[in-house]
């Protein structure tokens, strides 16, 4: 009777520790997250699928550049390098141009030599420079 | 599309390849649950994809639908016709039915997969590691149908670790041919498939070994662990890591009590899926292997195959990938610092490890640590304890790795250590559950023991 009442309280012990360890792991849960992902998912339902891309998380640090990238991308072809006049420094600006910008190259403006292309975020095209406007910044074709 | 028929047809691809999985990995089932069958067949039919979108690529033919569907399916066909021929494969083994408390706990697992899809299909996947690593990859093979050696020799692109495997690049680069889009919304979806297989492992995997209550815990622990299933790592190789690291683990108990073809074939996929799919893996195959050269119960030449069955396709690929895109820089590590030379430095580094592990990563889990250190006191004997050896140098790989950080330990281990030890998770709750359900079996008298389900 003593080995089956100390089992019955090391089964319950047991099963207090898991329970206490998965309450830890369920806390994890993102339930503040909850609504506003609600919310992002019945706007990326109705839009399309670049509209998504540019409303959601991976541009949440700056917009405008995601419609900037956005308009690289219609103008330039799928095999070009593109060399980027962007804030180099965050890593942020620099990897979102490479999945956005993808399969076509992407450097920074210190290897221009081997880009076809330069584009300018938040840069004004002057004019005889060959650049032109795009969206919020200049694009243009190296000779 | 609609996102709702996006949705359908990314979920239509991956069943599709859990069930190309299931015709090609018959002669591997034996002995295997329902559950455990339908894990196989969803790691096992991507890879498979993925690996039919590499050799259409090798042969400079354009991935598509209408190429790589047509190949899928002649695969499929395949493989039905070969196992046609075969005998009837054995019966799974189907464990008794369960308790209404089994029932609710598949059921809250089971919700809370479901929030994590939600969560995850919400938006296009999204974490720096998704845009720079693994979606940069993908999307390149992709739009570009090959594998620009730019992937892993340019300068300029340093940071998108050329070193990685490809596995997963790869599976979402096919999933993506299946259907003539890349869909990084729709996706998503690929990562809450991925959780439900990792919990069918556990579940089927523990069913077998003590019974369905215990398989119910594990697959309850392994779905509601939020900690892993988090929007933010949909779209990176945790969670597809998971999943192998489990397979894998499941394997090498299987090996400790048998070294019959399907044991050790599924022990050599696992420690494939592994090392393809990211770094750890490759680590954690070899740990295994030597946990079974080391404290098999088995001696000589079996417990040599036993451990090749995880080591040779491990290293085979390792030696694969080098050959084929060459040598590539490791941003990430210096192992100069084994050099002689520099060993001083490096034991400083790791003497300076302790006080930024303590601070750093136990004392902020110190309630969980401190929650499984007391089960580990008051449960009993679960039959998957050899499993702690190699959990524990994994861990410990993980902790000394931080020493060879060119940016520093304290960078690496806010960034990444715990993600990574997070995918080990399932593995530990493979013990979890093992450890409770013997403890709960020993109340009623029984005793300790591990169950077996008698296969057809």
């Amino acid at each position: 009777v003593a080995v089956s009442s100390r089992n019955e309280f090391r089964a319950w012990l047991s099963a207090a520790a898991l329970a206490g360890l998965a309450a830890w792991s369920i806390a994890a849960f993102p339930a503040a997250e909850l609504v506003p992902r609600a919310k992002m998912l019945a706007f990326t339902a109705a839009a399309r699928p670049e509209q998504a891309r540019l409303s959601g998380s991976a541009l949440a640090f700056d917009r405008p550049y995601g419609e900037f990238l956005e308009a690289v991308r219609r103008e330039t072809p799928d095999d070009a390098t593109i060399a980027l006049a962007i804030p180099a420094s965050e890593g942020s600006y620099r990897y979102a141009a490479a999945y956005l910008l993808a399969p076509r190259r992407t450097v920074l403006t210190g290897r221009l030599a081997e880009a076809g292309y330069v584009a300018g975020y938040g840069v004004k095209a002057k004019l005889g420079t060959g650049a032109r406007p795009i969206v919020h910044g200049a694009l243009a074709r190296l000779p | 599309l609609s996102l709702v028929a996006r949705l359908a047809a990314v979920g239509l691809e991956i069943g599709a390849a859990a069930v190309l999985g299931r015709l090609l990995l018959r002669p591997l089932e034996r002995g295997l649950s329902r559950a455990e069958r339908w894990a196989w067949a969803l790691a096992g039919g991507l890879a498979a994809v993925a690996a039919l979108d590499g050799l259409l690529l090798a042969a400079r033919v354009r991935s598509a639908p209408l190429t790589l569907g047509p190949l899928v399916l002649a695969a499929a066909g395949a493989a039905a016709l070969l196992c046609a021929r075969r005998a009837a494969p054995a019966k799974s083994a189907t464990p008794p039915a369960g308790s209404p408390t089994g029932r609710i706990l598949y059921v809250l697992g089971a919700l809370a997969i479901v929030l994590f899809a939600f969560e995850a299909v919400a938006e296009p996947m999204w974490s720096n590691d998704f845009l720079a690593i693994w979606g940069f990859k993908g999307k390149t093979i992709w739009a570009a149908s090959a594998v620009p050696a730019r992937l892993f020799h340019d300068p300029a692109a340093g940071w998108s670790h050329p070193e990685y495997p490809l596995l997963l690049p790869f599976t979402m680069a096919s999933l993506a041919s299946l259907r003539g889009a890349w869909d990084d919304q729709a996706l998503a979806l690929l990562f809450p498939a991925l959780a439900l297989g990792t919990a069918l492992a556990a579940s089927g995997f523990l069913s077998r070994l003590r019974g369905r209550g215990a398989g119910a815990v594990g697959f309850f622990l392994v779905a509601t662990f939020f900690p892993l299933y988090r929007p933010f790592l949909a779209g990176m190789a945790e969670i597809p890591l998971a999943l192998a690291l489990l397979l894998a683990a499941t394997a090498f108990l299987d090996l400790r009590d048998s070294t019959d073809g399907p044991a050790l074939a599924r022990a050599a996929l696992a420690s494939l899926l592994c090392a393809a799919t990211k770094r750890e893996g490759a680590v954690w195959v070899f740990l295994l292997a030597s946990a079974l050269l080391l404290g098999g119960t088995r001696r000589g030449a079996r417990r040599a195959l036993s451990a090749l069955a995880f080591a040779v396709p491990a290293a085979v690929h390792g030696i694969g990938l080098r050959l084929a895109r060459g040598p590539v820089a490791d941003r990430d590590f210096d192992f100069g610092l084994l050099a002689p030379a520099r060993l001083p430095e490096l034991l400083g580094r790791i003497g300076a490890l302790g006080d930024l592990l303590l601070r750093r990563a136990v004392l902020p889990m110190a309630l969980p640590l401190s929650l499984a250190a007391f089960f580990f006191l008051v449960s009993r004997r679960g039959g998957t304890e050899a499993l702690l050896p190699p959990l524990g140098a994994q861990i410990a790989v993980y902790a000394i790795a931080l020493a060879f950080c060119r940016f520093g330990a304290a960078w690496l281990l806010e960034v990444s250590l715990g993600r990574i030890v997070s995918a080990l998770f399932p593995v530990a709750a493979l013990i979890l559950a093992s450890r409770f359900d013997a403890a709960w079996v020993a109340r009623n008298g029984n005793g300790p023991s591990t169950r077996r389900m008698e296969t057809a």
